[in-house]
């Protein structure tokens, strides 16, 4: 079963749901489990991971064609998404906002990475949800610094991040999965129970800096001390 | 658009394989086949990303092609 985007004229979506979240929880569950996870639960992971191909493809072609930048895309990989559910508890597949993401790098200035921001967000801004901006450029965290803008296409959550790129001192965008802009912590704990996967369109890292993560605490309602959500680029 | 496979060794700071694909779709199915064939180990990075080109590839990923001291200095020169 599939749904359409509800400004298809805009994303032009027919995106499949495959995994309700009480099943994408289960799944989450599952994967950490043990050391190695099930065959089955992996590519149950890939079912999941296929259906963000599309929005995060819409998600490019909407940064190119709205800002005039080719940015790098990526689904995020199958050993890092273990490793945040580890960090989780195997409880937030659902929660993870970067499962797709996008990265725009820019050469410039801060004042050119804050105009290709505001583009980017006036790009998403007719989504489901407005974009949300996470500046770590004014806040590092742990050395890291660039501008996470999670957007929300219609059909998924998604989360944008701008990163600044290494030597060319610019915004990298990267994300493409559903929806969100900005910071990792807020995301994750908000949108876990919507009714939708999570994904996230990013822009703008240090390359080298990939390796860093943002990670904080997911607020009041955590289920624990050590439930955190956490953010890489990889 | 160009799609990349990439298998990186984190421990060993080595790409172990480049393999570029006519699209994205494909650039991934060849992820899921290659950790199928890898496992899910923690020191080997299976990534499919896309990007305008090569060139593209390794300024915006470029922890992939460089070594510490390259990341080092591209970053000091940002």
């Amino acid at each position: 079963m599939g749904f359409v985007a509800t400004n298809p004229t805009r994303y032009n979506l027919t995106v499949p749901r495959p995994l309700s979240n009480s099943a994408l929880e289960r799944l989450g569950r599952r994967l950490v489990a043990t050391d190695r996870p099930e065959q089955s639960d992996v590519e149950g992971l890939h079912v999941l991971l296929s259906a963000y191909s599309p929005v995060l493809a819409s998600a490019v072609d909407a940064v190119a064609r709205d800002i005039g930048v080719v940015s790098a895309s990526r689904i995020k990989n199958t050993g890092t998404i273990l490793e945040k559910l580890r960090r989780n508890g195997g409880h937030t597949l659902s929660s993870i906002q970067d499962l797709a993401g996008l990265r725009v790098v820019v050469d410039g200035g801060r004042a050119e990475q804050d105009r290709v921001v505001e583009r980017l967000t006036a790009t998403f801004l007719s989504a489901a949800r407005a974009p949300r901006i996470v500046d770590r450029r004014a806040r590092p965290v742990q050395g890291y610094r660039a501008v996470h803008v999670i957007v929300y296409p219609d059909a998924f959550r998604s989360r944008s991040r701008f990163e600044r790129a290494g030597s060319t001192s610019g915004l990298s965008g990267l994300s493409a999965w559903p929806t969100s802009t900005g910071e990792a912590s807020a995301m994750a704990s908000r949108r876990s129970r919507g009714a939708t996967p999570p994904s996230k369109l990013c822009v703008g890292c240090s390359g080298w800096q990939i390796r860093s993560q943002i990670q904080r605490s997911r607020g009041p309602r955590r289920r624990s001390a050590s439930s955190r959500f956490s953010c890489s680029i990889r | 658009m160009a799609h990349f496979l990439l298998i990186y060794d984190r421990k060993a700071g080595k790409l172990l394989r480049q393999q570029e694909f006519e699209t994205d779709v494909a650039a991934l199915d060849a992820r899921f086949a290659a950790e199928t064939e890898y496992g899910v180990q923690e020191n080997i990075e299976i990534v499919a990303i896309s990007a305008a080109s090569e060139e593209e590839l390794m300024k915006s990923h470029g922890r992939y092609f460089l070594t510490s001291e390259q990341l080092g200095r591209r970053l000091a020169a940002a």
